[in-house]
């Protein structure tokens, strides 16, 4: 009976094309209902973000709005371009702000409508993905699986895993409130897809897009390189041969075409927009104090000595300084997060749990947290579940201790937001909570995951 | 009444009288607000107010990362009744922290000066604004000013909780060793996880 109920099951389930409908009408129903929502309430359905990048395209396309000229030295010399960083918080690529200028003339929601197209386009990017390079290998998901139908099994199958993200209300709540996450979802899926197809030069370019949109994808290149050495060296060792391949040809053409990519675009956009763009893209999130709305146990520390100009008091003594040194989130932060990468990358095939682990690990251990950066990691989630071995119970505690130590979290800090009650301390042990949590939830996962074995992709 | 919490909205009562006799002048309100007080410029805009704000724009930095100068707040009220409410929503920087259990920051603001502002055609009046309050460029027609009395705003004060400093070394050491830990952990687990790829391999 078992192969019936197997095909009973296929059957029920859509096809991806339809699931891709279903979803974009959902989010412009979302759209249009914000729309309502914004022009009758004080309390808007749209994010902040999205007026800081409706207003920077503003700003570009009106110079001399508010004495906002674009001070890079090409601008100042040929052209008039209106300057992005004038609007206070925009800390983005320029770039971001240029893709909104529809914004303008076309219509207030055309942003909106891009990240939800953008949202779509991850899903398609996940089931490709799931079907070329995940559920081919993984035997252990039907063995029951009549022989004539593998690829109706698989279609529905990759298409039930893409509806984990496109019908994710984390997903579509972030775009359709104009967050811009799922264009850079967008990069970082195309980077893992030309990666996994082995277009070398391609995932390269994209790579440096990325890291131009957003400095963390700079950690993928870590992981790529490893996997590509790996891929050439058959012996799986840390042996000279794998050392000499890692700095190598092929490797050194990746890094040299990703970071070209990457000095390109920021020169460009230096070029029009000076120092203001370094500054606010890239330098200012070297340094960032956020002292509230922040996961990171680190935020009641940052608070406490907000006054010692973000530095270590000479006054303390050196271990006081060291505790209080970056370098104690740092260095872990940066031993996992590429550390997995050249490690775990030897498992070529396993790009998509690589590139998860050191996105877990570098959000986890950042100084700084909010909602927005868990959509970095659990964007990989779909490609990760056909080689999970874990039961359903640990499943549903993990999304619980997951979404759970969030929670515990943002009741607290409601209380000392709004009710005013004294709960600094509380909150930072909500905080350790946190960490504790999601770490033990990175722990599961990766225990549960079965990764390729190499014969299998040759 | 005395708000709690970092978020609230100053409301503002502007009874007027002789409504007629003011029709050539517009009429505001002026808040001067401590370095504390936060006013998000596109929230006012939302919320549909006509105003000017000179001060600090910084959103983000807690009390302990301005200079200690007050801001102004000027906006400007349609005078189309009677009575007149004004709401301005307000939020508040953390504190700077200090000793002690529970310890707690008041704030106090001052009652927002309410005045018409006349062109200098109209009959003289002898009021003037706050002489250490900047020029703004909404009065610049206006020369002559009335200050109305019997408005009434609130919440005038705000009780805030600020952090302890006397949680600074357990916050270093407990904050370190849980990073620390986790790191081990994660560690341990990929050498599981590693090991058991190397096991398939073989």
């Amino acid at each position: 009976m078992k192969p019936n109920t197997n095909a009973a099951w296929q059957d029920r389930i859509s096809g991806f094309g339809t699931l891709l409908v279903i979803s974009a009408v959902l989010r412009v129903v979302l759209i249009l209902y914000s729309e309502w929502h914004d022009a009758h309430s004080i309390v808007k359905y749209t994010d902040i973000d999205y007026r800081v990048f409706s207003d920077a395209a503003r700003f570009i396309l009106h110079p001399n709005l508010q004495g906002n000229t674009a001070k890079g030295p090409f601008a100042l010399r040929y052209f008039t371009v209106g300057d992005p960083y004038a609007r206070e918080t925009y800390r983005y690529t320029p770039l971001l702000a240029i893709l909104l200028l529809p914004n303008e003339w076309l219509h207030p929601s055309f942003g909106k409508y891009l990240f939800a197209a953008c949202d779509l386009i991850n899903g398609a990017l996940i089931y490709q993905i799931l079907m070329l390079h995940i559920l081919p290998y993984t035997k252990s998901l039907a063995p029951d699986v009549s022989a004539k139908n593998p690829k109706r099994f698989m279609r529905a199958h990759a298409t039930l895993l893409a509806t984990i993200h496109l019908l994710n209300p984390l997903v579509f709540t972030i775009s359709t409130r104009g967050s811009s996450e799922a264009i850079l979802c967008t990069f970082v899926l195309s980077t893992l897809f030309y990666a996994l197809e082995r277009r070398q030069n391609a995932a390269a370019v994209m790579l440096g897009l990325s890291a131009h949109w957003k400095i963390y994808p700079i950690i993928y290149g870590v992981s790529y390189v490893s996997a590509i050495t790996s891929q050439r060296v058959n012996d799986k060792g840390w042996d000279f041969a794998y050392l000499r391949r890692l700095v190598g040809r092929q490797a050194l053409c990746f890094a040299l075409l990703s970071a070209g990519t990457f000095i390109i675009l920021g020169a460009i956009c230096y070029a029009m927009w000076g120092y203001p763009f370094l500054y606010e893209a890239y330098l200012y999130h070297t340094d960032r104090r956020d002292h509230r709305h922040n996961f990171s146990p680190y935020f009641y520390l940052i608070y406490l000595t907000y006054s010692n100009s973000g530095g270590t008091s000479a006054d303390l003594s050196i271990w006081r300084q060291l505790l209080r040194s970056p370098f104690t989130s740092l260095i872990p932060q940066l031993t996992l997060s590429l550390g997995t990468g050249l490690v775990l990358g030897r498992l070529s095939a396993d790009l998509p749990f690589v590139w998860f682990v050191q996105t877990f690990t570098f959000v986890l251990f950042n100084r700084v947290c909010t909602s927005q950066y868990f959509i970095w990691y659990t964007l990989f989630i779909p490609l990760l579940v056909p080689r999970i071995n874990i039961s359903w119970k640990k499943w549903v505690m993990c999304g619980a201790v997951w979404m759970g130590a969030q929670a515990l979290w943002l009741a607290e800090a409601y209380n000392l937001e709004f009710l005013g009650h004294n709960v600094f301390f509380g909150l930072w042990v909500r905080s350790l909570v946190y960490v504790a949590s999601h770490a033990w939830v990175l722990g599961v996962i990766m225990s549960g995951y079965t990764p390729f074995v190499s014969c299998n992709q040759q | 009444m005395q708000a709690k919490g970092f978020h609230t909205t100053l409301s503002t009562n502007i009874p007027l009288h002789a409504l007629h006799e003011y029709a050539a002048c517009n009429l505001f309100v002026l808040h001067e607000l401590p370095a504390d007080i936060i006013v998000d410029s596109f929230e006012l805009n939302d919320h549909g107010l006509f105003f000017q704000f000179v001060g600090n724009t910084n959103l983000e930095l807690p009390t302990s990362g301005v200079a200690n100068e007050p801001g102004w707040l000027l906006v400007a009220v349609k005078p189309e009744t009677d009575l007149v409410v004004v709401d301005v929503p307000l939020h508040v920087r953390y504190g700077v922290p200090h000793e002690g259990h529970n310890p707690r920051h008041i704030i106090q603001l001052l009652p927002p000066t309410c005045f018409w502002a006349c062109p200098s055609s109209y009959k003289l009046l002898h009021s003037a604004l706050p002489s250490q309050s900047p020029k703004f460029h909404l009065l610049n027609s206006s020369v002559q000013f009335e200050i109305l009395q019997h408005t009434t705003s609130s919440p005038l004060s705000f009780d805030i909780p600020v952090g302890d400093i006397n949680h600074t070394l357990y916050i270093e050491l407990c904050t370190v060793t849980v990073t620390l830990l986790a790191f081990v952990y994660i560690v341990w687990t990929i050498s599981k996880t590693l090991y058991s790829a190397h096991l398939k391999m073989q």
